[in-house]
């Protein structure tokens, strides 16, 4: 037999045991060792089981995984999407749909310290939901517009997603994150859009809320700050160079906890709140040198290397101390940080089980030589590369309705990849565009696990309500997947830039 | 429970060295030594301590959009079968982490800076990995008795110690 035929055989096997109900990362493990065992042999195919569950797990950069997902789970915990909801509110709050549009707009500001979809329209439709419906607001509107916004939270960097696709097609996850931030702004932009539209052809569906005065504007960006320096930070320093996506991640989870720990100190009595000032002093004083230390340096031309040692010291003793004083915070929060650290294992866990799989099955498909048979397969088609990618797209909408955002990605990209590349698509554009597909996988039925996140919260909201409430976004998302496909400098003109 | 919350705790071990060594680096020009290999050592706990909560609450992602359309004594004839080759599966997986933990043991394989031996982290990943193995075997059998007799299991009876 072929071996492309055995790869194709164990492909369809593994899409049977799919189909019955067995966990994706098994299935795809199981398929490509056994297609491995097949072609070559016993031990080869038990090597590669072996190599992969352990030396491919052993790795550093893969760090950045968990890091991320805790990022999320702290920011989640964080109590941070209020403030931002209160922010947009009292900026947008007073137009037409104005708490719709706020929680657009919250979605993307939480998207930009959050990896996860998921996350993002769970935290928002518990602050979200409940304004919405005071001020009378259509539920297919409010929850329409959760569902979609939440979606932002894969595309707008840090994302998971993203991640994960960066690992397995061995592209920069730098420049994949920097890469997702314009259509990410856009998909912001365009739901916003959606929602005017709406309510300017039947305002009551969205009633205006009250206009704040300018005071209150400026005084509600102050629950705005930590999240907008957490962003700068993490994605700045990607896009500078400074920091590795690993180093990233790092700094985004720790800045995520402390934030958390200063709004758990902010609202608390006692030890946590008497420490809190202190901490935060101490914080702001560390970075307020490390900036000050920055510009001197550009000013002066120096390289960062050249700092005096003194100085050195003078910032990493108070930002040490302030570290100190917030893990103080975080013995009396020990219950959400340890949930946080818990679920971060349980997630973890669960990725790398599809990772494992999918990096099997990723090799299995390299040694059959399939991906050369669709390849020359593709190109002795008679069609235009742009209508392949059409036709790829529509595959992953299709696959969007029944597959989880994740196991999609892991499912698909050892298949589609190769012909991609071979195509000689951009394969950060096509990483960007394909979370976008993703996106739009989450919030179409059957399986819109965004939709069913807020039925779970709203359970008198009927399904199919929500579903139609969110298919104005639907097609406004296609829309923008368009215009990415006619213009793909939209996502990759900005990485170029990069440090 | 056991081994997840141990998970989270190398978890946040991980966390705070890797936090360290970037403000470290970036600040006090002073990385900490062998960072990387400590955060890989890590990287093989946390997912093996946390792969045996997921599979404890049956968190591995799967597609059930054609499972819950079916009666549910066929979908345990379907898990029955499903759960046996994830089983095998990871059966052996851990018997391959258990002849490389073996080799790294009797070679003495150490990390490169500090000499951490790494026995023990293999030891531990293919001892997680046979947990995973147990688990999904009970699993299996409680989706074979609900398949044969076709008497429901109660919501959730594991053995609840030792996780």
């Amino acid at each position: 037999m072929e071996n492309y035929v055995i790869a194709a055989l164990a492909l369809g096997a593994m899409f049977l045991a799919l189909a019955v109900g067995m966990p994706i990362g098994f299935s795809m493990g199981l398929a490509g060792t056994l297609g491995v065992v097949a072609i070559i042999g016993f031990e080869p195919g038990m090597a590669l089981l072996g190599q992969t569950a352990y030396e491919e797990v052993i790795t550093q950069s893969l760090s950045v995984v968990p890091l991320f997902v805790l990022m999320g789970f702290f920011a989640t915990q964080s109590g941070l999407s209020a403030g931002l909801y209160r922010a947009c509110n009292t900026w947008i709050g007073h137009r037409r749909g104005g708490l719709a549009l706020a929680t657009i707009g919250a979605c993307g500001a939480f998207a930009a310290i959050c990896g996860s979809s998921l996350a993002t329209a769970a935290t928002m439709s518990q602050v979200a939901l409940p304004e919405m419906r005071r001020y009378n607001y259509d539920m297919r509107l409010a929850t329409g517009s959760i569902a979609a916004g939440g979606t932002i939270g894969i595309l707008i960097p840090p994302s998971v997603i993203l991640v994960l696709y960066g690992i397995l097609t061995e592209s920069n996850i730098g420049e994949l994150f920097i890469a997702g931030i314009v259509p990410g702004i856009l998909t912001v932009i365009f739901f916003m859009a959606t929602i005017s539209i709406i309510t300017n052809r039947n305002p009551e569906l969205g009633p205006q809320g009250e206009r704040a005065t300018t005071r209150e504007k400026i005084e509600a960006l102050r629950d705005v700050w930590g999240t907008l320096l957490l962003f700068l930070l993490v994605i700045g320093g990607i896009y500078t160079g400074a920091f590795s996506p690993t180093e990233a991640a790092s700094i985004g989870a720790a800045g995520a906890f402390n934030l958390s720990a200063i709004s758990f100190a902010g609202t608390a009595t006692g030890t946590p709140k008497r420490v809190l000032p202190f901490a935060v002093w101490l914080l702001v004083g560390s970075a307020t040198l490390i900036a000050v230390a920055v510009v001197w340096n550009l000013i002066a031309g120096h390289e960062p290397t050249e700092w005096p040692e003194w100085l050195r010291w003078v910032i990493v003793i108070p930002l040490g101390a302030s570290q100190l004083l917030m893990l103080v915070i975080g013995r009396y929060m020990s219950k959400d940080v340890g949930s946080a650290l818990l679920e971060t294992a349980k997630t973890t866990g669960m990725i790398f089980m599809i990772l494992i799989g999918a990096i099997i099955v990723n090799k299995f498909l390299l040694i059959s030589g399939l991906a050369e048979v669709l390849g020359s397969w593709v190109d002795g088609l008679d069609m235009s590369r742009m209508a392949i990618m059409v036709i790829i797209l529509l595959i992953y909408l299709v696959l969007g309705c029944a597959l989880d955002a994740l196991a999609m990605i892991l499912l698909t990209i050892p298949i589609f990849f190769p012909i991609v590349q071979r195509l000689e698509f951009d394969p950060i554009w096509f990483g960007v565009i394909i979370v976008m597909v993703v996106e739009l996988g989450l919030i179409t039925p059957p399986i819109g696990m965004n939709v069913f996140v807020i039925k779970g919260l709203a359970p008198s909201v009927p399904l199919g309500r929500i579903y139609r409430g969110v298919t104005p976004f639907v097609i406004a998302e296609i829309l923008l997947i368009i215009l990415l496909v006619i213009f793909p400098q939209i996502a990759t003109w900005l990485p170029r830039t990069m440090g | 429970m056991w081994f997840a919350w141990a998970g989270a705790v190398v978890l946040a071990i991980m966390l705070l060295l890797t936090y360290a060594d970037v403000i470290g680096r970036e600040i006090l020009k002073r990385p900490i030594v062998a960072n990387i290999e400590m955060t890989e050592l890590l990287m093989g706990l946390v997912v093996y301590l946390g792969v045996s909560l997921t599979t404890r609450v049956r968190g591995h992602v799967r597609v059930d959009i054609l499972l819950n359309v079916l009666p549910p004594r066929v979908r345990a004839i379907a898990d029955a079968i499903t759960l046996f080759l994830c089983a095998l599966f990871v059966s052996a997986m851990a018997w391959r982490l258990y002849e490389r933990a073996v080799v790294k043991f009797t070679k003495g394989d150490e990390t490169d800076l500090w000499k951490i031996p790494t026995w023990p982290i293999a030891a531990i990943m293919t001892l997680c990995a046979a947990l995973m193995a147990a688990l999904l075997f009970v699993q299996w059998g409680q989706a074979l008795r609900h398949a044969l007799t076709g008497v429901e299991p109660a919501e959730d009876d594991l053995p609840q110690g030792g996780l």
